[in-house]
Formats: structure tokens, C-alpha cells, sequence
């Protein structure tokens, strides 16, 4: 098994993390009243989760996703 | 804003708003301060385990294990912040001069519950504990008698004021409907 199980996971995550968010958005856009609390909220929190997701990427763009993470052993 | 919620409530001709109520600012911001803690405690663990287990950070394995489970930590924060704010500011309850409208949200709902004046028997506005007392916020209890048992305004600014104005409200809405009845049986 190699070390892109992680990265799959985090995929996963990341895919969960869009559909929450964008249910959220849906929620703060169709329901609340007018007003410019809305907008910058929600740019605050687009913003925030690109910076989060840009740091991840940038700390894990030189790993070597090959490599094994467990040896299984034949004679088992 | 005004003209939103008059369209949202569908306010009658002689209706007056007299309350739109949010649980208080402070609440928000203690929960602000709670989110802010939860965002520190990974830097808190990079520095503690950098100094105990320098080799995490320095495996192959380890590192990125560690920079994808931090990643994930702080977007479950930050989505858990955001739904948080959305559902301190879409649950809201309006008092008018006829009604009480709540409006609560959740995650995949939305309730919006009315109840006539007329029809409240009991208010009780309360603050409990250091921080409620300290601020001057907490919950108003209007007891009815309708389908809708209990009415809860969570965390408002001033309990005891609003309950004091909506019981105010209240004898002054009987009346209305006390006279409007007698007015009904006249003409019959």
C-alpha cells in the first residue's frame, strides 16, 4: 500500500467539504435577510478555506506519494 | 431590511414590529473565542511535538500524514465556524404589536413558528450564570396554550425587558380582540 491512500482520503474529505459548504452557502444566500453581512461572511469563509487548501497543497508538493506506507509480507 | 421583513411576516396594515431579536452579540463572540482556541491548538502540538518527537517531522511518512490529518482539522474548524454563524444569524424572532414570529435554523431545516398575543398566558425573561448576568442576556419563556406549547427566545439581549414589553403587549392585544368582540356581537 502506498502513501496515496492519504492523499485519496484527504480527497474525499476535501469532496465532503465542498457539498457541506456549498449547502451552507445555499442556506446564508436563500434565507437571510439583504445585507452586506452575507456577501463578506461568505467571502471570508471561500477565502479562508483556499487559504487552508493552498497551504496543504504547498507543505505537500514535494512528497514522494510511491512510496509504501505497509509491506505485506508473501509468506504470510 | 424593514421591507424584507414586512414581506417575510406579511405584516398586516395596522401590525407594528417592535422587536427583531438575535441571540446577543456576546454569544458570538464567545464562540469566536472558542474557534480561535480550537485554530491554535495544532500550533500548539507542532511546537510540542517538534521539540519531544523531532523525527515526526522529518519521516516521510509521518510528515505528510501529519500535514493532511492538520489540514483536515482546520477545514472541519472552519466549516463548523461558518455553520455556526449561519445558524446564529438566520434564528431570529420578531415581536409585533399582534404576534411573535420565531424562526429557527438548522442544518437541513428551517422552522418558522407564529403565535398570537392574545393567546400567551405566561413570560418569563431569565439570566443565569456569571456571564448571562454579567452581560445582561438570556432566555425569554412565553407560555401559551395553543398548539405551539412553549415559545423560547434563546440568549436575547435583556430577557427581563422584552418580557416585561411583550407582556405589556399582550394585555393591550386582549383588549383589541376583547373590543373587536363586542363590536361583533353588537352588530349581530
Amino acid at each position: 500500500m502506498t502513501l496515496s491512500i492519504f492523499l485519496i482520503a484527504y480527497f474525499v474529505f476535501v469532496f465532503l467539504f465542498a457539498v457541506f459548504s456549498v449547502f451552507s452557502i445555499y442556506h446564508l444566500a436563500r434565507f437571510v435577510p439583504p445585507s452586506s453581512v452575507a456577501f463578506f461572511t461568505t467571502y471570508i469563509f471561500l477565502a479562508g478555506a483556499a487559504i487552508i487548501i493552498f497551504a496543504t497543497w504547498q507543505e505537500l508538493q514535494n512528497v514522494d506519494w510511491t512510496q509504501a506506507v505497509f509491506t505485506l509480507n508473501a509468506g504470510l | 431590511m424593514s421591507v424584507y421583513l414586512q414581506k417575510f411576516i406579511n405584516q398586516k396594515p395596522y401590525e407594528k414590529i417592535i422587536y427583531f431579536l438575535r441571540r446577543d452579540t456576546i454569544v458570538f463572540i464567545l464562540q469566536a473565542l472558542l474557534f480561535i482556541l480550537l485554530l491554535a491548538i495544532p500550533i500548539g502540538l507542532y511546537f510540542f511535538l517538534g521539540t519531544t518527537f523531532p523525527s515526526l517531522f522529518e519521516n516521510t511518512i509521518t510528515y505528510p500524514l501529519l500535514v493532511i490529518l492538520g489540514g483536515i482539522y482546520y477545514l472541519t474548524v472552519w466549516l463548523v465556524f461558518f455553520t455556526s454563524f449561519i445558524d446564529y444569524y438566520l434564528d431570529f424572532w420578531i415581536v409585533t404589536n399582534d404576534r411573535i414570529i420565531n424562526v429557527e435554523q438548522h442544518l437541513f431545516a428551517r422552522t418558522i413558528s407564529e403565535l398570537d398575543l392574545y393567546k400567551v398566558q405566561d413570560i418569563t425573561g431569565e439570566s443565569r450564570g456569571f456571564l448571562q448576568t454579567m452581560f445582561n442576556y438570556g432566555h425569554v419563556f412565553v407560555q401559551t396554550a395553543g398548539e405551539v406549547g412553549r415559545f423560547n427566545f434563546e440568549e436575547v439581549p435583556n430577557p427581563r425587558e422584552v418580557a416585561r414589553k411583550i407582556m405589556e403587549l399582550t394585555e393591550e392585544d386582549r383588549k383589541y380582540h376583547a373590543n373587536q368582540a363586542a363590536k361583533l356581537d353588537q352588530t349581530v
